[in-house]
């Protein structure tokens, strides 16, 4: 029987946002206009509810080539976002880590950028900005160009913001797994309704997986963590995914796992044609999802399991409702490498 | 500049913002010394030097410190300015990336004891921090100071084996890395004049191959002042600039860090250091006159 979304007046993956969006305008009026002057905003609790039993939705999609709008609209229909979009500011946060071809396993594909982008507008979204803060690389044309993702922008008429240049706001850190007190994060995603984690699947070879709540390390301001983002990985890297996660508290999280990276990631490693789009409402389980299609136990994953513990969110398997295909038709498994201390903790 | 210039002095890093030190101290480089926006915008400037001598992002950013080279370049050639430039030297020269002892089984192969720069506090050295506190130091007048004879030697131990730089690690877990256009054009900037050539021929050519093919105005600009700073011809490349720095398709205005150093290139297509140098021996000609 086909899942029948329950029909609710506030989502959980709405409500932080809301509050988020409170929080940053009532800061906005108190700052009176200056658009860089950060604002240390009053330390607030996570309070977000998280599903129990959160749906995670897995569709097939074997190429670039593909309508890919497709898959993306029947899982936003699954997952009980489609009716809350119209009218809706989206942004769309890709995985752009360094310049090179769009054909290449390292940036979330320019395709699966525009079909995302078309599918929340076809969903009346008001408006849909996609906006990266690149990890290595300060010049944002540089990543664009390269990447292929600039034509498709232009293309489609889609603006796009550097985040590690943007305008940003301060918040008290509510997790603190990391020792970091506060998080600075650009005010273009505070204000939005929808932030939706684009991330690439891929293994890494210091987080051991990067998928859509390691991808948030993005959002950070390189003006204020640096170009590497080297602050946060000696804060702890899989502290900060999880401080970082309950800060911003994204929407929705798809992952481009149409061709993924195994072995040496984020940048190094070997393609894997994996031929999966990966949706759903709640970070920590569509990245346990993730972990399981990849054939990686995801409560080795050091931020996956801290954020379970912390309600974030469900990595177990039998918590998880997984919607389309199902991880034992769909799963593809990705190499790990021994020689890298954060796989090898994977492989155990 | 003009509409990133703000009426109480300093400059915005786009259209409609608040005053911002990093894109000040890049305007600043881009304006005559006698221009009457420079002395109000390096007042403001100097206003958010900290006691230590730093120059944060934010006066309550304090550990994002990385605009102090470029801000120390705007403050020299204006004897006005000297105390304030030589409190930014100072904590530049007193300050340094996260440094610890090379070992066998660490997954980077650079030297990680070399002392450079940083982006911000805690951070280990990276390339293009170390490049342009190399730049506004040697600008300062202490190019044959040891921090910068160490620097050097952290750029040449992170140069790639086939040319170029990326933001600071050339191989991890055993896998060379890949170069990018701002850091390699940063290194070769801060590198004229202290190695050989031939010791950056691959750099310098990898540069020029991507500079070629490059639509990005930042990386573009940095090129020129790269291989000019080194000889190359770059008119081919100067040619290109204005279009790219005009509003861009997607991503509208530029910064202002970007437009400022898309100026230098135009101007002083023989380098950074050679604009650097000139807007301080034109202001000691004004000031002898």
């Amino acid at each position: 029987m086909a899942h029948k979304p329950a029909i609710d007046t506030k989502p959980p993956w709405l409500g932080r946002r809301e509050f988020l969006r409170g929080l940053a305008a009532a800061a906005a009026t108190l700052a009176a206009g200056p658009l860089l002057r950060p604002l240390m905003l009053p330390t607030e609790v996570w309070a977000a509810p998280a599903s129990a039993s959160p749906l995670v939705h897995v569709a097939r999609a074997g190429s670039y080539d593909l309508d890919l709008r497709q898959p993306i609209l029947a899982a936003l229909e699954e997952l009980g976002v489609a009716r809350h979009l119209r009218g809706k500011n989206v942004v769309l946060k890709p995985n752009l880590v360094e310049p090179h071809a769009g054909d290449a396993p390292i940036n979330t594909h320019p395709e699966v950028v525009r079909a995302a982008a078309r599918a929340f507008l076809a969903l009346g979204a008001g408006s849909v900005v996609v906006a990266e803060g690149a990890g290595h690389i300060r010049d944002p044309h540089d990543v664009l160009e390269a990447s292929g993702l600039g034509d498709v922008l232009r293309q489609e008429r889609l603006r796009f913001v550097d985040l590690n240049t943007a305008p940003f706001a301060t918040l008290a850190n509510p997790t603190r797994l990391s020792g970091l007190k506060n998080i600075t994060l650009p005010r273009l995603l505070l204000e939005a309704d929808l932030v939706v984690s684009l991330a690439k699947m891929k293994t890494h070879h210091w987080a051991g997986v990067t998928l859509s709540m390691k991808n948030l390390f993005g959002t950070l301001p390189g003006s204020v963590y640096g170009w590497p983002k080297n602050a946060l990985h000696m804060a702890g890297i899989h502290a900060c995914c999880v401080d970082i996660t309950a800060t911003l508290a994204p929407n929705l999280a798809i992952v481009d796992g149409i061709v993924g990276m195994e072995g040496d990631g984020p940048i190094m490693g070997q393609p894997v044609k994996a031929g999966l789009l990966v949706m759903g409402t709640n970070l920590p389980a569509v990245d346990a999802t993730c972990c399981r299609l990849m054939g990686i136990t995801p409560e080795r994953v050091e931020h996956l399991r801290l954020a379970a513990e912390l309600g974030l969110g469900a990595i177990a398997k039998d918590a998880i409702r997984v919607r389309g295909e199902s991880l034992e038709t769909a799963a593809v498994r990705f190499a790990l490498r021994p020689d890298i201390p954060a796989q090898a903790l994977l492989l155990k | 500049m003009r509409d990133r210039h703000l009426p109480q002095g300093g400059f915005a890093p786009f259209p409609g913002q608040a005053f911002c030190p990093a894109s000040t101290a890049w305007a600043i480089l881009t304006l005559p010394q006698d221009h009457g926006w420079v002395t109000q915008a390096r007042t403001a400037l100097r206003r958010c030097i900290l006691a230590d001598g730093r120059l944060p992002i934010l006066p309550d950013h304090p550990q994002a410190y990385w605009p102090t080279p470029v801000g120390l370049m705007a403050l020299l050639g204006d004897a006005s300015c000297a105390t304030d430039a030589n409190r930014l030297a100072s904590f530049l020269l007193n300050v340094s990336g996260a440094h610890w002892p090379k070992t066998t089984d660490a997954p980077t192969d650079h030297d990680t004891n070399l002392r450079g720069w940083t982006w911000t506090e805690g951070a280990h050295s990276w390339a293009e921090p170390t490049a342009t506190a190399m730049l506004a130091l040697s600008a300062a007048g202490l190019r044959d100071h040891p921090r910068l004879r160490q620097a050097r030697e952290l750029l040449m131990d992170r140069q790639m084996p086939h040319g170029g730089w990326n933001y600071g690690n050339v191989r991890v877990f055993g896998t060379l890395l890949k170069p990018d256009m701002t850091n390699t054009s940063a290194a070769l900037c801060a590198l004229a004049g202290r190695a050989a050539q031939g010791t950056l021929a691959r750099s310098l050519d990898t540069l020029a191959a991507s500079a070629a093919e490059t639509r990005a105005p930042l990386s573009l600009a940095w090129a020129v002042l790269a291989l000019g700073s080194w000889g190359r011809d770059t008119s081919d490349l100067r040619d290109r600039l204005p279009e790219l720095l005009s509003e861009h398709p997607v991503t509208g205005a530029l910064d202002t860090g970007t437009l400022a150093l898309g100026s230098i290139a135009l101007a002083s297509p023989d380098g950074l250091a050679a604009h650097l140098a000139r807007r301080a021996a034109r202001h000691d000609g004004q000031k002898a006159a």
